[in-house]
């Protein structure tokens, strides 16, 4: 029997599906269910879907372009001087993120070997012995990749930003930021941060501008400053791409990561570009069954869940309202017996599901001392749910108003971490403090503050979509969250909720449908 | 989470029966602000306790509200009748200081008075819509937007102010708006020409201090000012950038009418 339980899909999807997967599945001609790992340059068919299991149960992507085959797409070729593709961090099992557990695998099956554990940014620093597990640790324990930001920073245009604040390197477990060759002192002086891979699909919901929140597809919602503009076309971007926001645009972002992560040489071509951008906005990734609820998607199931929910859905809508709910009602999973009546044991995870969904919508905490966020009008603290405190985008949950947020993940004291650098700032005096941590901040990752150069910003990031997360632990922009349960244990722990048993349990199930 | 129970002396009775400046008076003061929790499924809001009166505070929309960590400035007249998160109403404006304060920390929990004045209260699902979803599901995927702010209406030659918190340049997003329409009516107008003239400005406190904003605060309002509108389409060349970094000496009323900045599209000369 294959990982894929398939009795449960209709039949033209099952063609499709061993047209698709089958070759991901069985690719080495044996009947053992080989990794789903797709490597750069091999030859897989991209038809209207494709499924892959995962703990939870499985995830499936929808393709709203044409039929791709990968051999030849610049997405999945091996484009620069590493062996690595895009798809090598951004694998459809993983709902094109990377997971940790993937990472494992593919050490263990390479003996360390294979591109994704290139020297550049997929070793703790390229100066270390790269043969080693020690080397990788960073990558093999969190999935963190390794972000080297030029200090002080500089703007798109390559201008140096005056930073507010003054950076000192406190502890360097990776050896990378004292490094005489990749450091902060180095001849290209780099502070290197170490982050997540984020999921490439779903894109409309964090390319198109809010709607129905004006004027907030012209300004931040932090500062009331401009949102950024797309170089090419002059435009208004959203923000939402990238934990930073560095590169607001898929063809900018493309760009980097081909010079970055693939180490190409050459620029992309036009050609390439424009493949690289049609294949992303294609692509809508959602959890499509899961092993104790049943199908997701579909008739008398929730009308949220399911890539299809994705790719019908509108891009850029506020959902953190009564009816919407952000993902959509779950009401029919509630109540499906009446009193006394036992439910299955499907019918009992789905409640807990459904229970999960009202959770993060309607459980209101005090939301407080987030910087960025806090003092952005809202006062401190505010008094929300996940849902109607930040993740409330329709489908996709992330924060609409276009804002970066310290939530406390980067910052201490709310997260203390030994395997990431920490980073002491010292802000000038003419700065605007951060709001809660004044001018002296102990930092693993300024963030945003790596692009403003603002003492304000330091530790904020953008949200990150929700969709796909039974395939893609660990969580947060530095893996903090091992797993769903740490991710809830995190929340209620900073923002002091007392979540009771049921209710974390509630919030994971619910999680793990999304 | 800093949540501390309310003294006695200060339980929302006894406040009540102290007594307020009178109507008109002005106030200027600061302290540090309180969050008061208004129940399960409502929203906090905003009080500070001055020579012993309980006063709400609250701004226009998205202008700022307190931060717990960070002390108030509030700068207003004691209105008529109003009432305001169980306090004394006050007109004006409440700025956050942007220096930390972390000895403001005061959470005071939901009391059975503060629950039945039923503060913080947002619209929940209706019966039609419960009973919509019901039929149709997917009906609650539905687009429900905002409603969304007036689009206020400029005209050549006249003069829009925007107010600023103190020490800050963050407008709020009806000033925002205010600047989107501006900008809309220089791009459509040949030849036209912005003027900003950006200000600073100091506050005399009820105690006699003088309370005056950081020096350069005028000409930062004044760059973002011309930033965004050169962002938004102002044709190039056309803005006039005043900063004007003397302020008129603080009467202790209406002061925060100082922290401003004053656009002006007019048709070419
Ligand atoms: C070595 C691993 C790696 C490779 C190879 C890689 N990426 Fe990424 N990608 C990342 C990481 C890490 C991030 C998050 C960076 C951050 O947030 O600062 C990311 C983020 C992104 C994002 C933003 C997604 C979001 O939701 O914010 C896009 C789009 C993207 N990558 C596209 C590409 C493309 C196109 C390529 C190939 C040219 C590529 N990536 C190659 C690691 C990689």
């Amino acid at each position: 029997m294959s990982q894929f339980s398939l009795q449960r899909t209709s039949a033209a999807l099952l063609v499709c599906a061993s047209l698709t997967f089958g070759i991901a599945a069985f690719g080495q001609g044996t009947s053992e269910p080989a990794s789903q790992w797709w490597g750069p340059g091999e030859e897989h068919v991209i038809g209207e879907q494709l499924e892959f299991a995962n703990e939870y149960g499985r995830l499936r992507l929808i393709n709203t372009g044409d039929p791709i085959n990968t051999a030849g797409h610049p997405f999945f070729e091996p484009l620069g001087e590493n062996g690595r593709a895009c798809v090598t961090c951004h694998q459809p099992s993983d709902a094109m993120s990377l997971s940790v557990n993937t990472i494992r695998a593919q050490w263990d099956a390479t003996d360390g070997n294979d591109p994704l554990f290139a020297a550049i940014d997929g070793s703790n620093c390229p100066s270390l012995p790269q043969g080693e597990e020690a080397s990788h640790s960073l990558l093999l324990e969190k999935g963190l990749f390794r972000i080297p930001r030029p200090w002080p920073p500089r703007a798109a245009d390559g201008t140096v930003i005056e930073p507010e604040f003054d950076l000192e390197v406190i502890s360097d477990p990776t050896g990378c930021n004292l490094d005489a060759e990749y450091g902060m002192f180095s001849d290209d002086p780099a502070i290197s941060v170490f982050r997540r891979p984020r999921p490439v699909a779903n894109m409309k919901y964090l390319l198109t501008l809010p709607n129905g929140v004006t004027p907030h597809e012209y300004f931040m919602y932090n500062d009331k400053s401009l949102l950024p503009t797309d170089p090419e076309t002059g435009e208004f971007v959203s923000v939402q791409l990238m934990s930073d926001g560095r590169l607001p645009t898929l063809r900018g972002q493309a760009g980097d990561a081909s010079s970055t992560h693939l180490e190409m040489i050459a620029d992309l071509t036009e050609d390439e570009l424009r493949q690289i951008e049609e294949f992303e906005r294609a692509i809508y990734a959602a959890q499509g069954y899961s092993n104790r609820a049943g199908e997701l998607g579909g008739p008398g199931t929730p009308p949220g869940l399911g890539p299809e929910a994705m790719r019908d859905g509108p891009p850029g809508e506020l959902g953190n309202n009564p009816v919407n709910r952000v993902f959509g009602t779950f009401s029919m999973w509630l109540h499906q017996r009446g009193n006394g009546e036992e439910l299955d044991p499907q019918e009992d995870f789905q409640a807990s599901v459904a229970r999960g969904a009202d959770v993060f919508f309607d459980k209101r905490f005090f939301i407080q001392d987030v910087g960025v966020y806090n003092d952005k009008g809202l006062g401190n603290p505010f008094k929300r749910s996940c849902a109607s405190g930040c993740h409330n985008t329709v489908l996709a949950g992330m924060d609409l108003a276009p804002g970066f947020m310290d939530l406390g993940l980067n910052n201490w004291p709310w997260n203390k971490r030994d395997d990431l650098p920490l980073f002491k700032a010292t802000c000038h005096d003419d700065a605007v403090p951060q709001s809660y941590l004044g001018r002296v901040i102990y930092t693993h990752d300024p963030g945003r503050a790596l692009v403003t150069g603002k003492c304000s910003d330091i530790g904020a990031s953008m949200t990150q979509q929700m969709r796909g997360l039974a395939a893609r632990a660990p969580y947060f922009m530095g893996g903090e969250a091992d797993t769903l349960r740490e991710m809830v244990d995190f929340y209620d722990r900073r923002f002091n909720i007392r979540y009771t048993e049921q209710e974390k349990q509630d919030l994971v199930n619910f999680m793990s449908v999304l | 989470m800093r949540f501390r129970t309310f003294a006695p002396v200060l339980a929302f009775g006894a406040l009540a029966g102290a007594v307020p400046a009178s109507a008109q008076e002005y106030l200027n003061f600061v302290a540090c602000p309180v969050a008061q929790d208004t129940g399960e499924r409502s929203d906090v809001c905003f009080f500070v306790r001055h020579e012993g009166v309980r006063y709400g505070v609250s701004s226009p929309p998205d202008w700022g509200n307190p931060q717990l960590g960070h002390k108030l400035l509030v700068e207003g007249s004691v209105s008529d009748e109003g009432r305001e998160c169980g306090g004394v109403e006050i007109e004006g404006r409440a700025s956050v200081l942007p220096e930390l304060s972390p000895e403001c920390d005061e959470i005071a929990p939901a009391t059975p008075e503060i629950l039945a004045l039923e503060l913080g209260r947002r619209p929940g699902i209706t019966e039609d819509e419960r009973a919509m979803i019901l039929a149709d599901p997917s009906s609650s995927l539905q687009i429900r937007r905002l409603r969304a702010l007036p689009v206020p209406e400029v005209a050549l030659g006249r003069t829009e102010t925007i107010y600023f918190p103190f020490e800050r340049d963050r407008a709020s997003g009806p000033d925002a708006m205010v600047m989107l329409e501006l900008a809309r009516l220089a791009e459509a107008t040949p030849g036209a020409e912005i003027a900003v003239r950006a200000f600073q400005g100091a506050t005399l406190l009820d105690n006699g201090q003088v309370l005056a904003e950081r020096e350069d605060m005028a000409r930062q309002r004044g760059e973002k000012i011309v930033g965004i509108l050169e962002g938004l389409g102002a044709p190039e060349g056309s803005i006039d950038l005043e900063v004007v970094s003397d302020f008129a000496p603080p009467t202790g009323k209406a002061d925060w009418q100082g922290r401003r900045a004053e656009l002006r599209v007019s048709a070419p000369r």
